[in-house]
């Protein structure tokens, strides 16, 4: 449905962030949509939750059923980004016709403007915001230290110390 | 784009700050084009239609003048009381713009120990975190934070760093 390569890169200290979603996942949002069926979004849904908003809360764990989530892409996969999809799965599905990763296209790919800036560690990274729709689902937007950023967030990311822990966040349980 | 130029090179010189932080090669954030919008749309307003373009072709002519004029230079002529109560206020809205991310009103009193007041509008929370003034206090907006955990312990990297002018010499 939806996965992440983060890849360290000798320069960029921020690493470089892409993210990856299988193409009927979502619509855009003020968009007309471009698929028949969505796997996360069903139109006048009565039973699903508001767009873009968790279940309610608490859990009761006594309820039978959980709720579909309905979710929409807020910021659009750019123009040249979907002509760079378009380019792959044509030559994915070229070397092989069943392949499923042709099913798959780029969201974008995050990174940092100023690697070596002194005054900010994230580097001004661009696009300011990146989220998955399936990873992400209900912090997409363009609010700082709220909304989705790839680079943001793993800035915070911290050892068992305190120390700063290179943008991973596996070591924070480290014992 | 020419206007943008003019108007990225003004504000260099009215904030003191370099070019290339204002308005970076690559700028993701791209806070200049919002303020470019509100400044001419404010200053132009009423009866100073025309006013923006203005202050900027008199900065374009103060830039060409030969022998060439410093930027300390150029800023003093743009805030001289000769080119009128409009032009050095729109020019200093400019300043208060690029500072705080909102647009100030200022009201006159006379009379009164201040001679008047000023309130202002916060344009967006984008606007709110990419304000000057944060850079100058080498810190950060309140509840907006890229620095890491940790980072109070630490002593604040040059003042030039921030600004942009290696040459400042200001340390933190």
């Amino acid at each position: 449905m939806g996965f992440h390569i983060g890849t360290k890169v000798k320069g960029n200290p921020q690493w470089i962030w892409s993210t990856f979603e299988q193409v009927d996942n979502v619509p855009t949002q003020n968009q007309p949509a471009e698929k028949k069926h969505y796997s996360f979004y069903k139109p006048n849904c009565s039973h699903c939750t508001a767009v873009n908003l968790p279940p309610p809360r608490p859990w009761n764990p006594a309820t039978p059923h959980t709720y579909p989530s309905q979710i929409e892409r807020v910021i659009p996969i750019s123009p040249a980004t979907k002509a760079l999809n378009a380019r792959y799965q044509a030559a994915l599905r070229k070397i092989a016709v069943t392949s499923v990763w042709a099913n798959y296209q780029l969201i974008s790919t995050q990174w940092p403007t100023d690697a070596n800036s002194s005054t900010d560690p994230t580097g001004i990274p661009a696009p300011t915001y990146l989220a998955n729709t399936t990873l992400e689902s209900y912090i997409q937007g363009d609010t700082r230290q709220t909304s989705s950023s790839c680079i943001q967030c793993h800035n915070n990311a911290t050892m068992t110390n305190g120390r700063f822990s290179d943008f991973t966040y596996l070591l924070q349980r480290a014992q | 784009m020419q206007d943008m130029k003019n108007f990225v090179e003004l504000s260099a010189v009215l904030t003191g700050f370099n070019r290339s932080v204002l308005a970076p090669g690559l700028d993701p954030v791209d806070i200049k084009a919002t303020y470019i919008e509100t400044w001419q749309k404010n200053v132009d307003s009423g009866k100073n239609s025309g006013l923006s373009a203005e202050i900027l072709s008199s900065f374009a002519g103060l830039q060409d003048q030969s022998p060439a004029l410093t930027d300390q230079q150029i800023g003093e002529r743009l805030l001289a009381d000769e080119n009128g109560l409009d032009f050095t206020m729109a020019c200093r809205k400019l300043i208060y713009l690029w500072y705080m991310g909102a647009w100030p009103e200022v009201m006159a009193s006379p009379g009164t120990e201040s001679g008047g007041s000023t309130s202002f509008e916060t344009l967006s929370s984008k606007s709110y975190t990419a304000g000057l003034v944060w850079q100058v206090m080498q810190s950060h907006p309140m509840g907006d934070s890229n620095y890491r955990y940790g980072y109070w312990a630490e002593k604040p990297v040059a003042l030039a760093d921030y600004t942009g002018n290696a040459s400042d010499g200001s340390a933190g």
